[in-house]
């Protein structure tokens, strides 16, 4: 029975227009695969806190505004542990890393802890402990704060086949900025940690080196970012204690084959890690010495400001 | 090993090997070399008396690593100082019984600290002598300053003080009525205002 | 990391004399054990009726695992954000222990990222057709938690309980709703043989350079230098396994004075030099085959 009082619509229903996805090119590397990203790194930005840093990373991608690695780490400690905790002749350090709600591009995050800030902070932890002397402060607690506030271009990879390394480069990146932090903090350590990734990945249909070996031999990149473009199979964060050439933390994503010969991806892998971690090490140094430096030099009174040589406003 | 050191060490830095010198503060011994443990500035200093058997021996310097005191811009407290045993300390009475008072300690040294420790000055660490014969209301009072020292570590919620010295005891102490109270000697309190005695282990003015 | 739980402290006395056993050349284990061999174990499969697969695991120093799979027939996003990782939901509950305790957390990781690798095969499998496939519910329940780190007994049970897994056979067309056969019989293996087998974890304990320590107990874990978990995927032509991931877990430190100047507190400070990891990664390997043939044996058993 047509209804002859309105105008109707079609009779069988309509369905909504579904668009074609847009077609989302694949971002060739512009980096080498050997060069690693400036790290931008300073520390006591945070007052409250015993000891704190800010790490930034910069992005590949060569448009403005382009997400980058944004970490910041806050140090309280060494303070005393609540009553209720067992007496403990060592320091108890508790790191927790945390995503902002803001820091990834497609969905806001909610401030419920979910299962990957748990795992990171686990992760962060156990690299941490093994540099800082807990046994120069029995019965106290030392406590490690990490908040992402951008993580570049999100944590999930595109690519199905590929692993996704965001998260590793944020860890790497947690290491750092916490080790920073902790020096900061004044709090005794055998060494600092500094963070590094390295991955193997498919190594681009153009590229003009074509091994004996053929084409599909694995590529190593150090300090890998997802917004590269490169398909990764396997991928490893170390952190390492540059002065004493030591590992503290190994995480390994991805197949990698282990071959009796010379070429061992494992090997590769982790060594190409450790060259990172190294690099970052540099850095690390000259960032923990800066704020001292610049207090030295305060009260040596060269410099005639107060505020360190910021610009004050005029009223 | 050069014996000139870098400006500012930074932890895991080899400062010089570990027969050179005697490792100090801020320091720790690694492949037989003494490294830095903080960020600071290495300093030597000669030890204040050296014991009986390094007097055949040549008195070595002590390394340490100190954090200079500008090193912050603004005026936060610095490293959490724990106390140690043997360390001196302010605290706070904030209950007792007749076996032990309960104190808070907010100064370590001569650092204020950002938080407060929990204490216990028990009855037979409040003198050095007549220990059974003291009295905790007559030695301590809630809300008096005390200075004391450190004996143990203690278990997970107090550490054990002790004020058994002429030097130990209440420095800064108010009457029932508010009024605060002057020492007269070792045990007895005046205040200001009404004259009136009150009975405190007191410490020695210094 | 080992559970706050289960944490004891150990005397320096009983630390000493567990590092300075452990470091000698060749290495004497506490209860005499060889580095590489496991403790007597009870593993049983299909035991769950109402489930796609299931296992049991009693390990050496009594603790239990339960493992249960079920399969959900989910419509497939269209977009490419319909990410595939979210195919495989593992769910990790340790008696006693709150759902967001680290431990499990990082066990349910651990698993997770092991079964979702690039090379495994496992989400192709789980394709119904383009618009619905199989969501992958696995759910661990350690029953009484072994008094040592749960990864390897974890691992292992949701290895053979994902091999005695079954899928209903599909047997609509491809472009309809999915209809499968009532008949349990007819049902298909998830794992066949011609597939990549599920993956498995092993903990590894190292003391000193020399020494690889494999099933570690509490106290081995306690005085241990470096603490892997090494995830391990094996091909069905059974040659060599390869590795999927690796893992660094905490090692304990024990209660030990901060002035002592024995080996023992040099040694918890610090980590490991490459070689060693280098070393305890191969030597997981050989290890790594055997516990592949004897899972297969009780897979054969059954």
């Amino acid at each position: 029975m047509t209804d002859r009082r309105r105008i109707n619509g079609p009779s069988e229903g309509t369905t909504p227009p579904v668009f074609a996805s847009a077609v989302v090119t694949k971002p060739t590397p512009t980096r080498a695969p050997d060069s690693l990203r400036k790290i931008f790194l300073k520390t006591s930005l945070t007052p409250p806190a015993t000891g704190s840093a800010f790490l930034e990373l910069p992005s590949p991608a060569p448009y403005p505004n382009s997400s980058t690695l944004k970490i910041t780490a806050s140090v309280y400690g060494p303070r005393p542990l609540p009553s209720s905790a067992a007496f403990s002749p060592h320091a108890r350090l508790t790191a927790e890393l945390k995503f902002a709600p803001f820091s990834t591009p497609h969905k806001r995050r909610g401030y419920v802890r979910d299962a990957v800030e748990r795992d990171l902070s686990v992760q962060l932890q156990n690299a941490l402990v093994k540099s800082i002397k807990t046994g120069a402060y029995p019965k106290s607690g030392i406590d490690v704060f990490i908040t992402v506030l951008d993580c570049e271009g999100g944590l999930d990879g595109d690519d199905d086949e590929g692993v996704e390394v965001g998260l590793m480069g944020v860890l790497a990146g947690a290491i750092t900025c916490a080790s920073a932090a902790v020096a900061d903090a004044g709090i005794e350590c055998v060494d600092l940690v500094s963070g590094g990734v390295a991955a193997l990945v498919k190594r681009p249909q153009n590229s003009d080196a074509m091994d004996t070996d053929g084409m599909n031999a694995p590529m190593l990149v150090l300090d890998p970012s997802p917004a590269d473009g490169y398909q990764i199979l396997s991928a490893a964060v170390v952190g390492y204690m540059a002065g004493r050439e030591e590992v503290t933390l190994l995480w390994t994503k991805g197949s990698v084959g282990i071959l009796d010969g010379e070429e061992d991806e494992l090997d590769l892998l982790m060594d190409g890690a450790i060259m990172t971690a190294t690099a970052v090490r540099l850095v690390l140094n000259e960032a923990v010495k800066e704020r001292m430096l610049l207090g030295l030099a305060r009260s040596k009174g060269k410099l005639k400001e107060d505020g360190g040589g910021d610009v004050a406003m005029s009223s | 090993m050069a014996t000139t050191f870098p400006n500012i060490a930074i932890p895991g830095q080899p400062l010089a090997f570990a027969t050179s010198y005697t490792p100090g503060t801020g320091v720790h011994v690694f492949n037989d070399q003494i490294c830095a443990s903080i960020v600071g500035q290495p300093q030597l200093s000669t030890p204040a008396s050296p014991s009986r058997k390094e007097k055949d021996q040549e008195v070595k310097q002590v390394l340490s690593v100190l954090r200079p005191a500008s090193g912050k811009s603004e005026d936060v407290a610095l490293v959490n100082l724990l106390p140690q045993v043997g360390s001196m300390v302010l605290a706070r009475v904030t209950r007792i019984n007749p076996r032990q008072a309960t104190v808070e300690i907010f100064v370590v040294g001569d650092t204020v600290s950002n938080d407060e420790f929990q204490g216990i000055i028990r009855q037979q660490d409040v003198r050095a002598t007549e220990k059974d014969k003291v009295r905790i209301f007559s030695s301590f009072r809630p809300g008096d300053i005390v200075r004391a020292q450190v004996i143990s570590l203690g278990d997970q919620s107090n550490y054990y003080l002790s004020t058994a010295s002429n030097s130990l005891g209440v420095v800064v102490a108010h009457s029932d009525s508010g009024d605060p109270l002057h020492p007269l000697n070792w045990r007895q309190m005046a205040s200001s205002r009404t004259g009136a005695i009150e009975e405190r282990k007191v410490a020695k003015p210094i | 990391m080992a559970p706050s739980t289960l944490t004891t402290l150990i005397s320096p006395a009983e630390l000493s004399y567990l590092r300075s056993s452990l470091a000698l050349v060749p290495p004497i284990r506490p209860d005499a054990r060889t580095p590489t061999q496991f403790r007597p174990l009870v593993a049983e499969i299909d035991i769950l009726p109402s489930t796609n697969g299931s296992a049991r695991m009693v390990w050496g120093d009594g603790g239990e695992c339960v493992v249960g799979i079920k399969a959900e027939v989910e419509p497939t996003e269209p977009t490419s954000y319909g990410k595939r990782r979210n195919w495989v939901e593992v769910g990790v509950e340790v008696q006693g222990q709150r759902d967001d305790d680290p431990l499990g957390v990082f066990l349910g990781m651990t698993v997770g990222e092991s079964l979702l690798t690039p090379t495994s095969t496992l989400t192709e499998r789980l394709v119904i057709t383009p618009k619905f496939h199989w969501k992958l519910y696995i759910d661990i329940l350690l029953i009484t938690p072994p008094l040592s780190h749960p990864a390897t007994l974890l691992s292992l049970s949701t290895n053979l309980a994902l091999r005695s897994t079954r899928i209903p056979r599909l047997i609509s067309e491809s472009d309809e709703d999915p209809i499968f056969d009532d008949d349990w019989d007819a049902s298909i293996p998830l794992y066949s043989i011609t597939s990549q087998l599920p993956p498995i974890t092993l903990l590894v304990v190292s003391v000193e350079e020399r020494n690889i320590f494999f099933d570690p107990t509490r106290e081995e874990l306690s005085v241990g230098d470096c603490v892997l978990a090494i995830s391990l995927a094996s091909s069905p032509a059974h040659d060599a396994p390869k590795v999927i991931g690796v893992r660094t877990l905490e090692s304990g430190t024990g209660g030990i004075a901060a002035d002592a100047k024995d080996g023992v507190v040099a040694a918890s400070i610090g980590g490991v030099k490459r070689r060693v990891i280098k070393r305890i990664i191969k030597e997981s390997l050989s290890v790594g085959k055997e516990v592949f043939e004897s899972l297969q044996g009780v897979v054969d058993a059954n």
